[in-house]
């Protein structure tokens, strides 16, 4: 498999779908046949967004 | 379906399924699944395609919240080469990394660091006209770094934004909103708004509690809180209750060096002195 033309096809595709954003919105999952693109899979970009401040003892 | 067609499916099954074990607090299993994802992917595309750097990126997110923040960290810089390489360097995909980057920065301590790439992320994102979502999740993250910097203005604003987009986009029960208020929460206790603070961590806990039931770990950050806020109002009982509460939530499901557990463990240990002090029994 070369990795470039595979990255390619994918990189069309991820440029193409409307990524969710969010760690919790819905995944996606796009499994395309199209011409000149054998097969695809859109992923969702997943994110650790949820910094959380925790409070400790002895701080104001 | 051809045989790279899939390969894909395969690893997108295990992503979808790694992922959901992230999500209910299993990290082991995410672990393995993930895992098995990447090296199906790195066998079938070679490691440095985008599928196995996307798989990393959601590893190092699992290993985030199991508390194994140096591995996190070293899947994150191993993907994000890839990631602009393929897609550019200012992708989504790469505000993305930089995103969860910051966030690893941020609970090793690292707060000018974590500021660094997480603003990097958010420029990328506002540059390019993203989603309001999408930009929303970014200035949430960012918040908790500027008000441990000590900008609780800022960071109160950054949250106020994030708040009212997640409100309006995804109603006002959604994670997204419960962990903006857990934060919100928290400046309001350090502007000694006590029961400002108080309301709003609870309505935090509520939240989450109705989406990942009452035992998932991910609860424990909020009991941590609502314990300092009650310990700051005398309540040395309840926060008790609380600590020893989230500590059963963590016990087993994270590392032994994981912020909350650690933090959680630190505000047991001074509830105890201060109890010793006073004469009273903590409960057990």
């Amino acid at each position: 498999m070369n990795t470039n033309k595979s990255n390619t096809n994918r990189k069309r595709v991820l440029r193409n779908v409307a990524v969710a954003g969010t760690a919790t919105a819905a995944w996606v999952l796009t499994l395309a046949a199209t011409p000149g693109v054998a097969s695809v899979v859109a992923m969702w970009d997943e994110k650790s967004n949820h910094n959380e401040t925790l409070l400790r003892p002895g701080r104001p | 379906m051809n045989v790279d067609a899939a390969v894909l499916a395969g690893v997108a099954e295990q992503r979808r399924v790694g992922t959901t074990h992230r999500l209910t607090g299993d990290y082991a299993a995410a672990e393995t699944t993930l895992l098995a994802a990447i090296a199906a992917a790195s066998d079938a595309f070679g490691d440095g395609d985008v599928s196995v750097a996307v798989l990393r990126n959601d590893l190092a997110i699992a290993y985030k919240y199991a508390g194994r923040l140096a591995e996190a960290e070293s899947l994150y810089w191993q993907a994000l080469p890839v990631l602009e390489d393929v897609l550019g360097p200012a992708s989504p995909w790469v505000a993305t990394v930089l995103h969860n980057l910051g966030g690893i920065r941020h609970a090793q301590g690292d707060l000018a660091g974590a500021e660094q790439v997480a603003r990097r992320g958010l420029e990328i994102r506002v540059a390019l006209g993203d989603h309001d979502l999408a930009v929303a999740a970014d200035r949430a993250a960012l918040a908790p770094i500027v008000d441990g910097l000590g900008r609780l203005d800022e960071a109160e604003a950054l949250l106020r934004q994030a708040l009212a987009v997640f409100v309006a986009e995804l109603g006002a029960d959604h994670y997204e909103v419960a962990v903006a208020l857990h934060n919100l929460a928290a400046t309001a206790f350090r502007r000694g708004d006590l029961d400002e603070a108080e309301a709003t961590a609870h309505r935090s806990l509520h939240v989450r509690a109705a989406i990942l039931g009452p035992d998932h770990p991910e609860l424990a950050s909020t009991l941590n809180n609502l314990a300092a806020i009650h310990r700051a109002q005398g309540r040395l009982d309840t926060a008790a209750d609380e600590l020893r509460r989230a500590l059963d939530l963590l016990t087993g499901a994270v590392e032994a060096t994981h912020p909350t557990l650690v933090a959680v463990r630190d505000g047991l240990a001074d509830l105890e002195v201060r109890a010793a002090s006073a004469g009273v029994l903590v409960p057990k």
